[in-house]
């Protein structure tokens, strides 16, 4: 079903909406939420909220991607529950090991006037993807939008686990650098 | 924390990113199913026949791009010079140049070294060639005109006009038809989008004019016909105007010299499934999952809908659930633990499974191999 069919679903108050979205995305999404939760349950349980926040979301809202509406709400939904698993000494997974990659782009001092917002960030980090090769955007991606193990990676862009470290590795080398030309330090 | 926050950050990052960065083309898990061949008389014939010609017998070299990657030995060397070819294909259009210079092929895969010869007044400079003369973020300067056309595509040919309709005039699409059609072969096309998918930018040379690329992809033996690269132009980056007037491409048929090690998965004298190995892949076929667990759930019962439900939504519980093993002679394995598909047949109900894997950049001696186990069950080669 394509998904202006299974928005219309969710306007029209249809059950059959959250079928047809589990049917089509249900993979996906547990994909997701698979790289940032380790427990089974919780997974499902992520995946299941995402459905009840788009059944109470839609409408008023038309997202124009359904598949990138849903994706981005697992993910706030996962890590949102990463976080609480954290404090019972459970899950974590590629999120620490992400975060200990990202140290990369942090520059050792920070100062007050030098913060800025998040979405602000987002949309610097993405002007820096552009101007990136194809297989280095996705890679990068993939590992920190998707939080996907590098070996996982690997296998899916057809690289060595050496190469894909190494690129991952200058990209956000080069991302800090490009924020930091921008006057932009983390 | 910043790098919190960074990550955080990260959710803000423009939707056709996430989007592009999952529509990587997967490979298709095609399962053949082969006769299954006289290994030992193959192996007497291939004796005599290197008896035969010792004296004209020689170790082909391989391409930098090759050797670089695969590092070969020289065992490695011998064990795959029949797979080695260098095909005669070539196609120049305004200067331009497209050739292969090698290829690896294995009737499962195939590896090709492509090139790309650009013109004299090209200016390299935009190209900033480093000093190593390779560098996979230079040439994010070249970029396909059309984003929607950017991505790599391998299929039948009957199927392609489809996936062009509407990056091509209707001339082009007709010439192409008329001239690399044929209603009953199967060719590959691959389109290029520089730096992506499979077909990866390996080298720059300032002095040549030549970029080298490393074409991968899944090659059906059965159904095989000639591949054909395709470029629909040649762009500096952030320009309207390509090099070329109209496309480029160029066509040949993979050779090479492979017979694939082929096994029966049997339970209680009865087939259950198949194995067949390359020196670059293994495939696996099971029609019925059940037959290759150790404890299968009976259908009708919780366990089996919970395994059922796992299979459809979680995405690497083949790996979880059933294990793929190579044993060889010398006492050592090879787990695989990638590659799988199959799953929940909606008409059927049944539940399937199929693997199809490449060892990357490692050649199998299939001479090795002793036997293969999937699951419960352990095939040996006789």
């Amino acid at each position: 079903m394509e998904d202006r069919d299974i928005i219309q679903l969710y306007w029209d108050r249809e059950e059959g909406a959250i079928e047809q979205t589990k049917e089509k995305y249900g993979s996906y999404l547990m994909a997701i939420a698979k790289n940032i939760l380790s427990r089974y349950q919780d997974r499902e349980e992520c995946v299941a909220d995402a459905y009840f926040r788009a059944w109470n979301s839609i409408p008023p809202q038309r997202p124009e991607s359904l598949k990138l509406y849903l994706g981005r709400v697992t993910r706030n939904l996962a890590l949102d529950r990463r976080k609480a698993a954290a404090t019972e000494k459970r899950g974590g997974g590629q999120v620490v090991l992400a975060l200990e990659e990202l140290k990369d782009c942090v520059v050792a001092w920070d100062t007050p006037e030098s913060r800025l917002d998040e979405k602000f960030l987002g949309e610097k980090i993405t002007e820096f993807l552009r101007q990136q090769p194809e297989v280095t955007r996705k890679t990068f991606v993939l590992r920190y939008w998707y939080l996907e193990p590098v070996e996982d990676i690997a296998k899916e862009m057809h690289m060595s686990l050496s190469k894909t470290k190494s690129l991952l590795h200058r990209t956000r080398k080069k991302l800090r650098e490009s924020l930091e030309k921008e006057g932009i330090w983390l | 924390m910043k790098e919190e926050r960074l990550l955080s950050a990260m959710e803000h990052i423009a939707g056709e990113l996430i989007l592009e960065a999952k529509e990587a083309p997967m490979k298709e898990k095609k399962i053949k199913s082969r006769p299954l061949r006289l290994v030992l008389i193959a192996a007497v014939l291939v004796a005599l026949f290197a008896v035969t010609v010792t004296a004209a017998y020689v170790i082909k070299e391989w391409d930098s791009v090759f050797a670089n990657r695969f590092q070969p030995t020289e065992a490695i060397q011998e064990q795959m010079n029949g797979n080695l070819d260098q095909p005669e294909a070539s196609a120049t259009r305004d200067g331009v140049t497209l050739s292969v210079r090698q290829t690896i092929c294995d009737g499962n895969e195939l590896y090709a070294v492509v090139e790309l010869l650009l013109p004299e007044d090209f200016d390299m400079d935009y190209l900033k060639v480093e000093p190593n003369g390779m560098s996979d973020e230079t040439l994010s300067l070249f970029a396909t005109k059309d984003e929607t056309t950017g991505n790599w595509y391998t299929g039948p040919a009957t199927e392609r006009a489809e996936w062009f309709q509407g990056t091509l005039s209707e001339e082009e699409l007709e010439t192409l038809t008329e001239e690399k059609i044929e209603e009953d072969s199967f060719h590959y096309y691959i389109e290029v989008g520089m730096g992506g998918g499979s077909f990866l930018p390996k080298y720059i040379d300032a002095q040549t004019r030549t970029i080298s690329y490393l074409l991968m992809m899944e090659y059906d033996e059965e159904t095989g016909g000639p591949v054909t690269i395709w470029f629909e132009n040649i762009y500096y980056s952030s320009t309207e105007e390509g090099l070329l007037s109209g496309p480029i491409y160029m066509s040949w048929t993979p050779e090479y010299n492979t017979e694939p090690l082929d096994l029966t998965l049997e339970q209680d004298g009865e087939n259950v499934g198949a194995v067949t190995l390359t020196p670059m892949s293994i495939q696996v076929d099971v029609p019925e999952l059940l037959d290759v667990l150790e404890n299968p759930p009976e259908e009708g019962t919780e366990a089996y809908d919970e395994l059922v439900d796992r299979i459809c939504h979680e995405q690497n519980y083949f790996e979880e659930l059933v294990t793929v093993t190579i044993h060889f002679a010398d006492g050592s394995q090879r787990d695989i633990v990638y590659g799988f598909g199959g799953g929940y047949d909606d008409e059927t109900g049944g539940l399937s499974l199929s693997l199809d894997a490449d060892f990357g950049i490692e050649f199998l001696d299939l001479s090795t191999v002793t036997a293969v186990t999937v699951g419960a069950i352990t095939v040996e080669v006789n």
